[in-house]
């Protein structure tokens, strides 16, 4: 998503566009003493892919039963395509909705799984039968049609509850955790299988997780929540590279960081090794383990932390080497296995060095509330 | 060899305690058809003339009707409140749901006696007494808290998710309850009920109170009618009420079987709703 639309352009775009755009304005909901979300805005656009990452208790999934209508906020307001949804129950709002654990009726087949949504909508009986059939063989499971939900697999059961919240063309389709329940090579598998289904509908996938991963893999954008609060929205890229916080930093992906602060020469760490100065603002110089090399000498190195090495893990493709410097900071190096280099071994001295335009500064969490 | 001692005792103590648990059919069946005059066992010769005698007997028919109404009316009316007090303790949020758990089963553990001279006297103001309606209220309230317990905990293992997924779909609030929850908690109401009618069918107690000359339920008018005469009718009517509790149980075993063949003609309706898409 390179150039955005604003939220007003959208709407008027409307008539085109099968997905739906979604404001969230200051939203909150309290639960007693505890705010779970506190005045939380959001915009999303039409036929994006956002997801909603946050560890549990980050409000991530009250903010989607606010939107999917099972959750009424204590303030605050949601519209839909412009029309106010702040209000209206959940059966009147048309989004389509895939549940964690996916809660297929157990007593139907699968067939009337997936027509239950058109039958509620009294679409006529020739039409439910095409769209049923159509969807079914879209997800590959024509012919398990007549089984019930506990006859199926894990991964049956996960495109069966996809199929039955697109089946009627809904401008949204939100998702709960919808992986959490599979194993890791059929969650990689359905995570392609999802993002090839939103992009074929087109419409608006709103995506609640709280693994890092599957965020980074599948969504234009990403929102990433604390407490109740969003600290980061953007792009996976912005994310990833350019976190505005070190809880972002540390959420998303794996990264080396430096406390200390800049001088007129560059970054001065508080242990006192000084680095290149890279872009951005802050007290944290963070640099990714895949952007670290591990040398033999600091000679002719602008970024060198000496360090021990104490741990050396063997991934495959990949040699993740962590070492500890002299003040204690333990900086990781993720590098390609390239044969012939050996690998260093543990209690060994080695230099971990990266180029200053692959490490940024990042502020730590205490300016960022100043700001 | 020790093994096999203590297996052939526990054997044998699970046949005694079967025995004895069935001793009251096993003794009152065979008698319902001696020959002899008196309540005898074992029993001499075969006949069904105390069977006949009870079926024209117009006093034990009508005590017979009674009960049949009377039980099948509070089962129903058990069933309908026990299932929406179960739904309002499990889904609903209000204060002292446990308060109101306890009172509505009070009926199990308070007294039948106290029960029914309380119902009585309330009653008797009323002009309830020796009324169906009288019979039906009080049988209702004994009857609710076995729908209660058994919908309580069927509706405990119906995830919330499906009642939201549902509701997603675009069911109503009821349309949910009856396409989705109802479906899942029916074998629940359903011992409920069953068990609701056999506590009205076997309910002498508070029946007592409330009956009279212008109606009797079954088990009363044979508790009184002991007292004038013994002869086998009574072990006739008490083989009689047995076949109809085991006619209740069947026809919930009847019910699985039906489901379960209607769920087959549903799958075969969908496999060619198939063939001719395809």
């Amino acid at each position: 998503m390179t150039s955005q639309l604003t939220y007003t352009q959208q709407i008027s775009q409307v008539e085109q566009q099968a997905g739906a755009a979604i404001r969230v304005s200051d939203i909150v909901k309290r639960y007693g003493d505890l705010t779970v979300l506190d005045r939380v805005s959001l915009d999303i656009n039409a036929g994006e892919f956002i997801t909603l990452l946050g560890a549990s208790g980050s409000g991530k999934s009250t903010l989607l039963n606010i939107i999917s209508g099972f959750n009424k906020p204590d303030a605050g307001l949601l519209e839909v395509d412009g029309e106010d949804f702040t209000r209206r129950p959940p059966h009147k709002r048309g989004l389509g909705m895939v549940f964690q654990h996916y809660a297929l009726f157990p007593h139907m087949s699968v067939w009337d799984n997936v027509a239950f949504g058109l039958r509620r909508q009294r679409r006529p009986k020739a039409e439910v039968q095409q769209r049923v059939g159509d969807v079914l063989r879209m997800i590959q499971m024509d012919h398990l049609a007549d089984r019930k939900p506990d006859q199926l697999s894990g991964g049956q059961q996960q495109r069966v509850a996809l199929a039955r919240g697109i089946v009627f063309e809904p401008r949204v389709l939100l998702m709960d955790e919808p992986l959490g329940a599979l194993d890791k090579l059929l969650r990689e598998e359905m995570q392609l299988e999802i993002r090839r289904i939103h992009q074929e509908l087109g419409i608006t996938f709103i995506f609640v997780t709280h693994d890092q991963h599957e965020a980074l893999t599948m969504s234009d954008r990403i929102a990433l929540l604390k407490h109740g609060k969003i600290v980061q929205l953007g792009t996976p890229k912005e994310l990833y590279d350019s976190p505005n916080s070190r809880y972002v930093a540390e959420f998303i992906g794996e990264s080396n960081l430096f406390e200390g602060r800049v001088d007129a020469d560059g970054f001065v760490t508080d242990g006192g090794a000084r680095f290149g100065r890279p872009s951005g603002d802050g007290s944290l110089l963070m640099v990714r383990p895949e952007h670290v090399r591990v040398a033999a000498s600091t000679e002719g190195l602008t970024n060198a932390a000496p360090v021990r090495v104490f741990n050396c893990v063997y991934l495959g493709s990949d040699m993740v080497v962590y070492g500890r410097t002299e003040s204690g900071q333990v900086v990781v190096a993720r590098t390609p296995i390239s044969h012939g280099v050996s690998a260093p071994l543990e209690g060994d001295r080695a230099v971990m060095t990266w180029a200053t335009e692959d490490s940024r500064l990042v502020p730590d969490d205490a300016e960022q509330r100043q700001a | 060899m020790a093994k096999i001692l203590t297996r052939a005792f526990l054997g044998l103590l699970a046949v005694l305690i079967g025995v004895y648990l069935l001793m009251p059919v096993l003794v009152i069946v065979p008698m319902s058809w001696s020959e002899s005059p008196y309540l005898a066992f074992p029993p001499e010769g075969f006949t069904m003339q105390w069977y006949e005698k009870f079926f024209n007997d117009a006093a034990w028919m009508s005590s017979l009707g009674h009960s049949v109404s009377i039980g099948l009316l509070s089962a129903l009316l058990s069933v309908v409140l026990g299932t929406m007090g179960a739904l309002a303790l499990v889904r609903g949020k209000f204060p002292f749901r446990g308060v109101v758990m306890g009172v509505l089963l009070a009926p199990m553990i308070v007294p039948f006696v106290i029960v029914g001279l309380a119902v009585y006297i309330t009653f008797l103001g009323l002009g309830l007494t020796q009324t169906t309606l009288g019979f039906v209220l009080v049988h209702t309230a004994l009857g609710v808290p076995y729908v209660l317990i058994n919908v309580v905990a069927s509706l405990s293992s119906v995830d919330r998710r499906l009642e939201m997924a549902a509701m997603n779909l675009g069911a109503t609030p009821l349309g949910t309850f009856f396409r989705i929850t109802l479906p899942l908690i029916f074998p629940g109401m359903l011992a409920g009920a069953l068990f609701a009618f056999i506590t009205s069918w076997d309910e002498v107690v508070v029946a007592i109170f409330l009956s009279g000359p212008d109606i009797t339920t079954l088990p009363v008018k044979m508790w009184s009618g002991i007292r004038v005469q013994i002869d086998p009718t009574i072990a006739a009517i008490s083989t009689i009420s047995l076949i109809v509790i085991l006619a209740a149980f069947a026809g919930q075993g009847v019910f699985k079987l039906f489901a379960s063949a209607s769920e087959r003609r549903r799958r075969k309706r969908i496999v060619t709703m198939q063939e001719e898409l395809a």
